[in-house]
């Protein structure tokens, strides 16, 4: 077998096989071949040496096999491109669940600060004394950096889960395995504290400041039913 | 002997030599083929799987008066999987050597 024989039966081979990037394969035997030619062995004492095209076609593929990509990949894509359908879903959830906490913190934001500042716009605000309202208002801000930190987290979390599943997809595809990515979103050490921090004190001072406001405005108020009381629902 | 029992072998002696210098393919198939016998198509398949792991990356290399050749060089990964499994090998090797030994007698 002469050299342009062996290099086109080890391209079919290779192609049989299912090897891809076979291209850069036979570049390394033509070089193979030059070497060996310049050092004066003929054509075909190269091929000889080189085992038959088969053989070898079957070493590139056995380092294959040992991917994931053993089933038709046409059908491996086809499977995965429909999957992606249903986690778009999933995603579009998590990302609107964060901004719905978002929303919600900005509007708790919003209406506790209306009541500290006791800027009222267009009566919305029932009555109350300024002392509940000063205490509810705190209440509300702190709620308010609750769910901002809650929604921070959230954001983190959707768009982790969308950057492994990329990941894990384009590993299934292509079968060359980069490593997986984790599924929940991590921090720097420095941001977690933080975040805890925030997440612990606003919790606690919504918490405590709900229920002083309750107390407070039931003994102002002389009702336990306090909203009854200053008429919030009339 | 066994190709795949062999092939895991080659591949500890392709890492030892490119743990040495870069090499481009034709000088590793020499080499191995100087010392072990095995037909020269195996190395690429070799380097082929080295590279796939991640072991090895390629860059080339202007000859003077030829093609541009394409050489093999140890990545951080394949140095560390080197040393270790050279160790793994040896002590391997030993333990073998001496069941080998024991049946002997």
């Amino acid at each position: 077998m002469n050299r342009n024989e062996y290099l086109s039966r080890l391209k079919t081979e290779l192609k049989r096989n299912n090897v891809g990037e076979s291209e850069d394969i036979i570049e390394e035997y033509e070089q193979h071949f030059a070497f060996k030619l310049a050092d004066g062995f003929s054509e075909e004492e190269i091929a000889a040496k080189l085992g038959s095209p088969e053989a070898v076609a079957l070493q590139f593929k056995g380092e294959r096999s040992e991917d994931k990509t053993s089933g038709s990949k046409g059908f491996i894509i086809a499977a995965m491109s429909f999957a992606v359908v249903f986690e778009a879903i999933v995603y579009i959830l998590f990302f609107a669940w964060a901004i719905t906490v978002f929303a919600t913190s900005l509007a708790s934001a919003g209406i506790g600060i209306a009541l500290i500042t006791r800027i009222n716009p267009s009566g919305l605000i029932p009555y109350m004394p300024y002392l509940s309202s000063l205490i509810f208002g705190v209440c509300l801000v702190a709620f308010a950096v609750c769910l901002a930190a809650a929604s921070y987290y959230f954001f983190a979390y959707a768009k982790q889960i969308v950057k492994a599943s990329i990941r894990w997809h384009k590993n299934i595809v292509s079968g060359n395995a980069l490593p997986p990515l984790p599924w929940s979103p991590q921090f720097a050490a420095k941001t977690k504290r933080k975040l805890r921090t925030v997440l612990l004190w606003s919790v606690t001072v919504f918490g405590v400041t709900l229920i002083l406001g309750m107390v407070l405005s039931q003994i102002l108020s002389g009702s336990l039913e306090f909203w009854h009381a200053w008429n919030w629902f009339v | 002997m066994n190709v795949q029992y062999k092939k895991g072998v080659l591949e500890l002696c392709v890492l030892s030599l490119l743990n040495r210098k870069d090499c481009y393919g034709y000088e590793i198939s020499e080499y191995l083929s100087k010392h072990i016998n095995i037909a020269d198509g195996t190395v690429y398949p070799i380097l082929r799987k080295l590279k796939n792991d991640g072991m090895v990356t390629t860059y080339l290399q202007e000859e003077s008066g030829g093609p541009p050749r394409k050489y093999y060089s140890l990545t951080r990964l394949g140095r560390d999987t080197y040393i270790s499994d050279k160790e793994e090998y040896l002590s391997f090797v030993k333990a073998v050597e001496a069941l080998l030994e024991e049946d002997r007698k």
